[in-house]
């Protein structure tokens, strides 16, 4: 689908979204393709938030919005924002967004 | 004495004999418990030159001092000896009901030397043990040994046994308890087989004195809170296990693929995963003694040709079995580590030993007639059928009862185990997860996840987030987990209570369970003894610097693709800032001065 957005350079870019755990529940999806110009790793959350509802803004997102939840493991091509630019990490052309919960195993 | 009872069986198999002995307080103290204490008295107790399956060889079962107490998930118990599989300190821990059991009935661990004449199993029941036939069992399943001893001493009775793995000393044969849990690596399962031990079955009705009732109670209310409200302990591992995380690791690029040949991003894992598992298998969870997170997994195949039941996979057996043999059939691969349990056998190493010679086969080296099957990568039917060859010994499997290492040995070409001190790596790429390429080539038992964890602040963010990418401060992080996990399998808590509480909680737990005047520095210093003396008896087993290594696989070939595409572990750069922190030398060798301040 394609999510217009303003402020951005105009050009649109092809993602994936993937959801893992709890998260596949409560967007009762695997994953999603987006068109989207390109964004920062924040303004993803964002709009996700929006589109998936209360449920998933509250995992998601701090209270005020302008955070990302400290539980959520959000990697872009396999590699975790944290190492990047954090919130400000810019998702590029043809990535691959997978989303987790805070889990654990071993 | 707190905490621990104060008392252990010393069983002669030889001699048919049992025996009370009571446990020095200074011993405990400095040794803790479980695994510290158990290896302690196996170093000073057998000759450093025992083969593991020799009659002069010993096999020790011991708790620590909080197993059976209320502190949380306090059902671990340990098993040492020396690994068949590695040659080196072999010490295996499991969870379940088995621990708490064995303490209600009056004793801490036992103590089994020489080999008995014909099978026999140890019953504990109200501070007496007694030594009784297991002819009738032997050559039983795991679940059919448990059915029976529970109908032949009591009802409430909890079995550890061995099943037809063990008896056939297959190198990577677990002990089981309660079925399907399992101490299960490093072949332990076949010394208590080389022994004609079956089983050790334990009930008791008694209690576990603690030192300070009220703040031991507030202390594990605290740590059982603090567990309930972390998303991970509270939430994550009850619903999906730990099979969850073959998503994760798969999309940071660490999942091994075909025998750790082809990269380590497998685009099929999700059929393998936590949330497949959840969807289609899953009937319930269940926990261990004492423990609200409860990741175990109880499943059922209802239909097909895997149709059967039983518990798990974990995600390293799912793993192994799976992306590491090319496998993407859940079914099968359930199926798989069901008759592990009934038999009583390693799925990890069983699935990478599979791997192996499916790599072999690809290569030419072997052939389908000398295998006489079709261990192809991708067929799931095979591994099955050669679960079951391999725990009774029957053709092929004869060799693959061996392990990886022995076994591409035998076709001259060893390096294509993915093994370390010849016990096979599992399930996580050190090649895109540095630290656990540390992890692999320093774990004291070879190759395995569980001796320092590094996972948890590679990937999962816990306590503290490092770049797996990166080599930078990951040994003065992997010396802290290894000797956290010293104190924590010597006390008798579960390794997972450390992703929601720490060494402040565990403390708390431990001091006023036993009284003892402990800072967590000194306890995490009796880690650190804990760690040099399984060092110091790898030493004397003729084990160097050498054989802290990768496999070349992990050293020399790039991965192909996913985030640490073009990566090779740098383990060497690593390995010398680890052996300084450790106050070893550069041929690995724990220093005068390291041992004079571990009092050793």
């Amino acid at each position: 689908m394609y999510l217009p957005r303003k402020n951005y350079l105009n050009w649109v870019c092809s993602m994936i979204v993937r959801y893992f755990a709890y998260y596949r529940k409560d967007t009762g999806l695997k994953e999603e393709k987006f068109l989207l110009e390109p964004l920062t790793a924040l303004e993803l959350l964002v709009t996700l938030s929006e589109r998936h509802g209360e449920t998933m803004r509250s995992q998601l997102l701090s209270p005020d919005g302008k955070e990302i939840h400290p539980d959520v493991i959000f990697l872009i091509d396999g590699r975790n924002i944290d190492f990047m630019n954090g919130k400000d990490s810019l998702i590029q052309k043809d990535s691959v967004v997978s989303l987790f919960p805070r889990i654990a195993g071993g | 004495m707190y905490g621990l009872i104060g008392k252990i069986l010393r069983v002669n198999l030889t001699e048919g004999t049992v025996a009370e002995e009571y446990l020095s307080d200074v011993l405990v103290k400095k040794y803790l418990g479980g695994r510290g204490l158990g290896t302690k008295i196996y170093v000073d107790e057998v000759d450093k030159d025992t083969d593991a399956f020799a009659p002069e060889n010993k096999l020790i079962l011991m708790t620590g001092p909080l197993t059976g107490t209320f502190a949380t998930s306090a059902g671990r118990l340990m098993w040492i000896t020396k690994a068949p599989l590695t040659g080196t300190i072999g010490c295996a821990n499991s969870g379940g009901e088995f621990g708490p059991e064995l303490k209600y009935a009056g004793f801490d661990g036992v103590i089994f030397e020489g080999k008995s004449e014909k099978p026999v199993y140890l019953y504990v029941k109200d501070g007496k043990g007694e030594l009784r036939s297991a002819e009738e069992l032997w050559g039983q399943s795991v679940f059919v040994t448990t059915d029976k001893l529970i109908e032949e001493t009591d009802p409430d009775a909890r079995v550890c046994c061995i099943g037809p793995a063990g008896e056939n000393k297959v190198l990577f044969a677990g002990i089981m308890n309660e079925k399907n849990r399992a101490a299960g690596r490093g072949g332990l399962g076949a010394v208590m087989g080389s022994k004609n031990l079956k089983a050790v079955v334990a009930r008791g009705t008694g209690g576990i004195k603690v030192a300070d009732k009220e703040g031991f109670l507030a202390a594990c209310t605290d740590a059982r809170k603090k567990l309930k409200e972390n998303p991970v302990t509270g939430a994550g591992l009850g619903a999906y296990g730990t099979e969850i995380l073959v998503n994760i690791i798969n999309a940071s690029g660490g999942l091994p693929k075909h025998n750790w040949r082809d990269g380590a991003v497998d685009p099929d894992a999700d059929q393998i995963s936590g949330e497949t598992l959840a969807e289609k298998y899953l009937v319930r969870n269940k926990g261990c003694f004492g423990c609200s997170m409860a990741c175990g997994r109880v499943t059922k195949i209802k239909d097909g040709p895997y149709k059967s039941a039983g518990e798990g996979p974990e995600y390293e057996a799912a793993w192994a079995l799976g992306s590491c043999c090319g496998i993407h059939d859940l079914a099968a691969i359930c199926r798989v580590n069901f008759l592990c349990n009934e038999y009583g056998m390693d799925p990890i190493t069983l699935g990478s030993t599979f791997a192996c010679a499916m790599e072999l086969f690809d290569k030419g080296i072997l052939t389908k007639e000398e295998m006489g099957g079709n261990l192809a990568f991708g067929n799931a039917d095979a591994i099955v059928e050669f679960a079951t060859k391999t725990a009774l010994r029957e053709g092929f499997g004869d060799k693959l009862a061996e392990g990886s290492y022995r076994m591409a040995e035998s076709y001259g070409v060893p390096e294509l185990s993915m093994s370390v001190k010849k016990q096979e790596m599992p399930a996580y790429d050190g090649r895109s997860l540095q630290g656990m390429g540390l992890e692999y080539a320093t774990s004291n038992r070879g190759g395995c996840h569980v001796r320092g964890y590094l996972t948890s602040p590679e990937i999962l963010g816990i306590p503290l987030k490092l770049d797996p990418l990166v080599t930078d401060g990951k040994a003065e992080i992997l010396k802290i987990f290894q000797d956290l996990t010293a104190v924590v399998d010597s006390i008798g808590i579960c390794l997972f209570t450390t992703f929601g509480i720490g060494l402040a909680e565990i403390g708390n737990m431990l001091r006023t369970a036993t009284g003892w005047d402990m800072s967590d520095e000194e306890l995490l210093g009796a880690g650190d003894r804990i760690w040099n003396i399984e060092k110091l008896y790898n030493l004397s087993q003729g084990f160097t610097r050498e054989d802290d290594k990768l496999p070349p696989r992990l050293l020399t070939e790039p991965l192909p693709e996913g985030p640490a595409k073009g990566k090779v572990c740098e383990l060497d750069v690593m390995l010398e800032e680890y052996y300084r922190l450790r106050g070893w030398n550069q041929k690995s060798v724990p220093t005068k001065e390291k041992l004079s301040e571990l009092g050793l």
